[in-house]
């Protein structure tokens, strides 16, 4: 096997820019496919002619920032600006797709700040709450339970999570 | 295909290297499959705007993203190993059609590539399904399964 070149984007600057912008506009399309946006409608939104709107979309490297931002705002979009360490200063590997920077974001439940990020956390950590029925003074789960022979001594399933159970015996 | 055709797999330098998947062209003898020619010219004419697009695709679909304006297969039973990337050069819609392949059944069970082929320009809304009789049949011809074995030896110690 040949020697392992590096990323196609550590050709030169703009490689990596066309690359970036790319994700974006793979973004606008999608936003434009929910909304059901024509490029028609996004040019008239924009108050530029339809030719410019698909100059735009069908060339990414000539995307600005301040283009970034009026594209997201009609659409009714915000957009960040993320810079991030992957560990991989040869840049071996590309850049890592925006849309799976957004997909963790929305897997957090969309934080806003890091307030509600931290209490997202919290949550997460938690185990959830275990049901319990009281049958005869003798407390079984929902889910399974075991008599076991001659004697009122039950094992009983405690569920915490899908996760994490553990059996308890009473007598 | 003509019976004398030999096959090879050439290797797109500079994509992202996955343990899920990876992007390959297949070279015919007999020159008749143009995509991996359609690819190098764009790369030595200086079109560095469709050569990124096309690397940007290659690297979403490795990446494991979904997107039908980027690449799709088919959901028709005829055609289910089919594969495309969807292109723009110069305002005229393209297409580079593939099979998808899992090459390492033992040794990377889950990895898939996609074996392009034939790229063609896009007149109609309808596909041309000749390309993708091409990809079904070339996807069980013993020479490109040769091809593909050479390249990705599916044994420990590769």
């Amino acid at each position: 096997m040949s020697k392992q070149v590096a990323h196609w984007t550590q050709k030169s600057v703009e490689d990596f820019q066309h690359s970036i912008a790319a994700d974006f506009i793979a973004f606008i399309e999608s936003s434009m496919d929910e909304e059901g946006v024509s490029q028609a409608e996004l040019a008239k939104r924009l108050g530029v002619n339809p030719s410019r709107v698909s100059q735009v979309l069908n060339n990414p490297g000539n995307l600005t920032l301040k283009k970034v931002v009026e594209y997201v705002r009609v659409l009714g979009r915000k957009v960040a600006v993320v810079g991030y360490d992957d560990g991989d200063r040869e840049n071996m590997h590309g850049p890592v797709n925006a849309e799976v920077f957004h997909t963790c974001w929305k897997h957090m439940d969309s934080p806003t700040n890091f307030f509600v990020f931290n209490e997202i956390c919290e949550k997460r950590k938690k185990p959830a709450c275990p049901v319990f029925i009281v049958v005869h003074g003798v407390t079984k789960t929902a889910s399974t339970d075991h008599r076991s022979q001659g004697s009122w001594s039950w094992n009983t399933w405690i569920s915490k999570s899908s996760k994490d159970l553990h059996c308890a015996s009473t007598l | 295909m003509p019976k004398d055709t030999n096959y090879s797999i050439v290797l797109i330098e500079g994509l992202k290297l996955s343990p899920n998947r990876g992007v390959v062209f297949l070279q015919a003898s007999d020159g008749s499959l143009n995509g991996i020619k359609v690819f190098k010219s764009l790369q030595e004419s200086g079109q560095k705007k469709s050569v990124r697009d096309l690397q940007h695709r290659f690297d979403a679909w490795i990446d494991g993203l979904h997107n039908k304006k980027m690449f799709h297969g088919w959901d028709d039973p005829n055609y289910r190993n089919s594969f495309v990337f969807k292109w723009t050069d110069r305002n005229v819609m393209q297409r580079l059609y593939g099979f998808l392949e899992n090459p390492q059944p033992r040794l990377r069970p889950r990895f898939q590539v996609c074996v392009l082929h034939t790229n063609d320009s896009k007149t109609q809304f309808n596909t041309e399904t000749s390309h993708l009789k091409l990809s079904e049949a070339l996807k069980v011809d013993p020479k490109v399964s040769q091809a593909i074995v050479k390249a990705f030896p599916d044994v420990k110690g590769n």
